[in-house]
């Protein structure tokens, strides 16, 4: 394959990566932009969501697209419901301290990834996609000075593929307007600014921290229910997730959810492209040394603010 | 009527209060005072429930308002103007003004009074918080907590560094509320505003009520003020 439709095959797979890392990633800045907390466990939420989806879907073995459309549903709210129990028995307890945070997630991290291996198993398990019909691509090319479309060999994508990217920017767009346009959101946000404020004026914020934790777990399931079908649910799956979750909060601007998008973009697109000329393993060297280098010369991220 | 009765309070291990009392009454104003440090902000803190207080009761109208948590105390009709404003920076005048109108449940009538009280937010409302005056803020931050239509109003020094145009419009506005039965506890460190709204000075040192004097008393004896305020 010439390298031109090379590059849009590697750009449309780096835009799937960059879609699901999207959902991801801003479950994490979520959490930490509202109650500063540092949750180590977000790729184990992650890799729930994924179980989930794969015991749901498995459970109701009817029509792919009806166990993907419930798993869906029933995977974020069970993990969401799940992380929300978890700040109110651990994170509430140890008052948010950000060290005991720290501490408290990555045992919340072993006990989710060790409880999923001794029931789940240690396999991975395929959730067959909905639908997955394969889209070849045209590509262009200039016989005597005219434009003409061909379809080369190889480059194309899946249907299911181009649904998880649409699926991805819809529920962000959602999110966006949950956040800016609804009571929740504002009082979200409020507690954001100034939690004791928020509580002078009548916000019950261990009510709203609860909320947000399960929120951000749940962005994190709805980020793998739409990855398994691609990628095949393990209790190991977490870790990767994680990572560039963490680096696409920190280069986006810990808390910013427009900076988290934009970055998760950037790190996605960049991961996929890399990832099919080079190696997977390079790209993650150079997301890193990225996170490194804004650690250094703009360590407010790109859209955070500058702390006083 | 709100009533501190030998309050102690502390910062984690750091005690901070030790035996503040005051009684502040409906349609009164209760002056708070004392010097840089005395413990009058931790007072303020300390009724809202934003620290815990280790002894003493606070009640409000008999209903004992200590160890329950902020957000409980602010539904009871306590509006809070606090020290630098601490305004919801990033949020818009008007989410501002939504968040104080959250608090007690109230409506399109109360966010309109609290507009006409400040009619220059009216011509703000899609502006952020942060982008307003100094003044403008001050008006935002009072008429976030009078959004809650307050039975007490706690004002924390709300004319520190602003314009005198600004000044004698936050002295009026804490003048109708008098008028309209709020029991009003100021923070203050101007002596002509203390002279001239004082209906009760409680000063305090060191985190303790040293003295309490209705305002005719200490009308005719400004020097109180000089001896304890040293100014």
């Amino acid at each position: 394959m010439d390298f031109g439709p090379h590059l849009m095959l590697a750009m449309l797979e780096g835009a799937v990566a960059a879609a699901i890392l999207a959902l991801t990633a801003m479950g994490l800045s979520v959490v930490f932009g509202v109650m500063r907390v540092v949750n180590v466990a977000h790729g184990e939420f992650y890799m729930l969501g994924a179980v989930i989806a794969w015991f749901v879907a498995t459970t109701l073995g009817t029509h792919p697209a009806l166990g993907f459309v419930a798993a869906l549903v029933i995977a974020p709210a069970l993990v969401g419901a799940l992380a929300a129990a978890a700040d109110k028995l651990i994170l509430q307890r140890i008052d948010y301290d950000p060290e005991r945070t720290i501490v408290a997630t990555i045992g919340l991290l072993y006990i989710i990834q060790q409880g999923t291996l001794m029931t789940f198993g240690p396999d991975a398990r395929p959730v067959e996609p909905p639908f997955n019909s394969r889209i070849a691509l045209p590509w262009y090319e200039w016989v005597d000075g005219k434009l003409s479309f061909y379809y080369p060999w190889g480059l194309s994508i899946t249907s299911y593929k181009l649904f998880v990217i649409a699926a991805a920017a819809a529920i962000l767009v959602a999110l966006w307007l949950f956040m800016t346009r609804t009571r929740a959101g504002l009082i979200m946000r409020a507690t954001q600014q100034d939690s004791q404020m928020a509580q002078a004026f009548g916000i019950p914020v261990s009510r709203v921290y609860a909320l947000v934790f399960g929120l951000g777990a749940a962005l994190a399931a709805m980020g793998a229910v739409l990855v398994v079908p691609i990628q095949q649910a393990h209790y190991l799956m977490g870790a990767d997730p994680l990572l560039l979750s963490f680096i696409v909060v920190i280069i986006g601007g810990l808390g910013s959810l427009p900076g988290t998008v934009i970055a998760a973009i950037l790190i996605g697109m960049s991961d996929g492209v890399i990832s099919v000329f080079f190696s997977p393993t390079l790209a993650k060297i150079l997301a890193t040394l990225a996170v490194a280098m804004v650690l250094v010369f703009r360590p407010q991220g790109i859209l955070g603010k500058k702390a006083h | 009527m709100l009533e501190l009765a030998d309050i102690h309070a502390a910062y984690g291990r750091v005690n901070t209060l030790f035996g503040v009392s005051l009684t502040a009454k409906p349609g009164e104003i209760t002056c708070l005072l004392g010097r840089n440090g005395a413990g009058k902000t931790t007072v303020m803190r300390a009724i809202m429930g934003l620290l815990p207080v280790s002894a003493g009761t606070i009640t409000l109208d008999g209903a004992p308002l200590h160890g329950l948590p902020p957000e409980r105390i602010a539904k009871q009709r306590v509006g809070y103007i606090p020290q630098g404003r601490r305004l919801f920076a990033e949020l818009s005048v008007a989410e501002n003004i939504d968040i104080g109108l959250m608090t007690c449940g109230e409506g399109r009538d109360t966010r309109d009074w609290v507009l006409s009280i400040f009619p220059r937010l009216r011509e703000r409302l899609s502006q952020r918080a942060e982008t307003l005056s100094g003044g403008e803020q001050q008006m935002l931050a009072t008429a976030r907590a009078l959004c809650l239509r307050p039975r007490v109003l706690l004002l924390d020094e709300p004319t520190e560094g602003l314009q005198p145009s600004m000044i004698d419009q936050i002295r009026q506005v804490v003048l109708r509320m008098k008028s309209e039965g709020v029991a009003v506890v100021l923070v203050e460190q101007r002596m002509e505003a203390i002279l001239s709204l004082a209906d009760l000075a409680v000063f305090i040192e060191s985190g303790r009520t040293i003295e309490t004097l209705r305002g005719d008393a200490l009308r005719a004896n400004p020097e109180t003020l000089t001896r304890h305020l040293g100014v």
